[in-house]
């Protein structure tokens, strides 16, 4: 087996649906064993570029490269090994409804590690436990909180231990105090197992708190990277108004379009 | 509740007063307005709000509409409100209410149309091969692979589709046998034939109706619960889960279940030819007076093994028909529980067609055969 590590890097990354390019021409650098999250508004193809990292989507232009692997010349062999060491947690959690918690941790260790379901039950039980869950290991995902799914998933995503992990908006849509939870697992996890970690966010509470690495997407490309400090101190002004948004951030409407092109200056 | 529009004809700019609630307009205002306005010359068109209260979302529909109505008619028009609120209501909302489409489209938009429809058909087609191929090949792989036979999940598809499935296929079947035997025998009875009974529902069943009840009988029960299983998975990122841990979602969530039906749709078709069989037995010995003895001895005598095999083939061929129609519109399904619904008809309703298809194209190659 081949053991992938190093940063991932993209060259010239396009990536879209169809022949409709949403982010175009990157050139991004998220550093080995450090958190990286990739922010923006929403709508600014956060989640597209994470799909084709994961390699869901097809780019429609240029390179991906783990470590010193290049994906336009990846072979199925080694795909499969990639596949193996990345960990994802998806928006949803997408854990697997028909499974307890338990099973939805172990599936992992049985389909690709190919362990006995036994042995897998136990090292899942570990994982649970690492996130908080082992008392509700065999409650079914339905039962079971929204948080306490995303920990889950977060279980799953880590169940083979994988040099890669993936965060699709770890925090969104949970409390505070759960949110903050989540992002120190995150740290521990990154910390011990020198992980690197992709978060996809907006939420600024934890961007402050677990960033080590960031890239803001605006207008289809790269508005800034760079360690926290130094993109927040940047004076480009999609950056500025995404960490300050009571400013003067550009309006969502158009005031030049539409109806409201029609109105006669009065004012 | 309504609005009144005053028109001032001499002044350099056609002013039109709105007054009263506009969210409320009546449907007839549009033409109103346009008859009062002028026919369309250099002058524009101001359309003041000062005399409307209130503007909300839909209030600043009906405005598009008559903006639209307006400029259709060839006028330029401007918007007039003082107050803030409405400026910023009409900034808001003013983009998203959609304008009606003009109706007849151009001849070069159809020829685009039907382009992209030839070409979505085309990537349609393709995906539907990949996605039969893949199935193939992993449902007849598996069983010889040292990991990850999927012998669980086969066996779990067994016990759902077959075993759950069999009282209503035998119910059924049990029913077109009796009905068969009773519409044929009406018949027969003229000509004094009534044993023939035996030998019209003993072929009939093992060559077409049993295979085609049955797969249809199943498409509806099965098919549709793997749709809606696929497609709910594949609307909460459960699909993009099992590919991103490197499990093949065919390999995983389709090939058992067509290993499962391959051999469970022949089986339940043998259910049916039996008990269809059997609903003729029972006509012909309560109706008929037939001795059931001789009834099947008949039966016997007319029906080949031939004939129950190639229903058999008939069925193999089904089961692959369902699990890829099946899998194919799940995986398509997209738009929430909205489209699971929706999918999971579709993937039913083209079922039930391919299998007919497939059948009549079955059907005339074995009788064109010796």
């Amino acid at each position: 087996m081949i053991e992938i590590q190093g940063n991932i890097k993209t060259v010239g990354l396009t990536c879209g649906y169809r022949n409709m390019p949403i982010v175009s021409d990157l050139d991004i650098v998220l550093p080995h064993g450090k958190v990286s999250c990739i922010l923006g508004k929403s709508g600014c193809g956060k989640s597209t570029l994470l799909r084709t990292l994961l390699l869901l989507e097809r780019p429609l232009a240029g390179d991906i490269r783990f470590g010193n692997l290049s994906l336009n010349k990846l072979t199925a062999e080694q795909l499969k090994q990639l596949r193996r060491q990345t960990g994802v947690l998806f928006q949803g959690s997408a854990l697997f409804n028909s499974m307890t918690l338990l099973e939805n941790a172990a599936f992992p260790l049985i389909e690709r590690a190919g362990l006995p379901r036994g042995l897998a039950s136990e090292l899942a039980l570990l994982k649970l436990d690492v996130v908080g869950l082992s008392r509700y290991a065999h409650y079914l995902p339905s039962a079971v909180s929204g948080g306490m799914r995303k920990r889950c998933g977060i279980a799953r995503a880590l169940a083979l231990d994988p040099p890669y992990l993936f965060l699709d908006e770890p925090s969104a849509g949970l409390d505070p105090l759960t949110s903050a939870e989540i992002d120190d697992l995150v740290l521990e996890i990154c910390d011990a197992l020198a992980t690197t970690v992709v978060v996809v966010t907006h939420e600024l509470r934890s961007i402050e708190r677990i960033a080590d690495h960031l890239v803001m997407l605006a207008d289809g490309g790269v508005a800034a990277a760079g360690p926290p400090d130094q993109v927040r101190r940047s004076d480009i002004p999609a950056v500025n108004a995404f960490f300050s948004p009571q400013s003067n951030a550009a309006p969502l409407i158009d005031p030049h379009h539409g109806l409201a092109s029609l109105l006669l200056d009065e004012e | 509740m309504k609005f009144v529009a005053r028109v001032n004809p001499r002044d350099a700019d056609i002013v039109v007063l709105l007054e009263g609630g506009l969210e409320h307009a009546a449907p007839g205002a549009l033409g109103q307005l346009i008859d009062v306005v002028p026919a369309p010359d250099d002058r524009m068109v101001i359309i003041d709000l000062e005399g409307v209260p209130r503007l909300g979302a839909l209030g600043v529909a009906t405005l598009t509409t008559l903006v639209g109505g307006l400029q259709d008619a060839g006028h330029q028009v401007r918007l007039r409100a003082k107050n803030r609120a409405h400026r910023r209501v009409i900034q808001a909302f003013g983009r998203d209410v959609p304008r009606p489409e003009l109706p007849g489209p151009e001849a070069h938009v159809l020829i685009e149309r039907l382009g992209e429809r030839t070409i979505q058909t085309h990537d349609a087609v393709l995906r539907f091969a990949l996605l039969a191929q893949a199935t193939l090949t992993s449902a007849i792989t598996q069983p010889f692979r040292i990991r990850r036979r999927r012998h669980d999940l086969t066996q779990r598809s067994i016990v759902a589709m077959g075993v759950g499935a069999t009282p209503l296929v035998a119910l059924i079947a049990f029913l077109i046998g009796f009905i068969l035997a009773l519409q044929s025998g009406d018949l027969l009875k003229t000509y004094g034939q009534t044993l023939l009974i035996a030998d019209l529902v003993g072929l009939a069943v093992t060559k077409e109706i049993a295979p085609l009840l049955t797969a249809v009988l199943v498409a509806g029960r099965s098919g549709s619960s793997l749709t809606a299983e696929i497609g709910t998975m594949n609307v909460s990122e459960e699909v993009d889960a099992l590919t991103v841990m490197g499990v093949d979602p065919i390999d995983y969530l389709v090939a058992p279940r067509l290993r499962a039906l391959a051999l469970v749709l022949p089986m339940l078709t043998i259910v049916a030819d039996v008990v269809a069989i059997a609903g003729g037995v029972t006509v012909g010995w309560l109706v008929y007076d037939l001795h059931p003895g001789a009834y099947i001895e008949q039966t016997a005598l007319r029906v080949e093994v031939g004939d129950v095999l190639g229903g058999l083939l008939k069925a193999l061929c089904f089961s692959v028909v369902i699990v890829t129609v099946a899998a194919y519109q799940g995986f398509a399904t997209a738009g929430g529980a909205a489209g699971v619904g929706k999918y999971t008809t579709r993937s039913v309703v083209q079922s039930i067609i391919w299998i007919i298809i497939v059948d009549a194209l079955f059907t005339a190659l074995l009788t064109a055969l010796p």
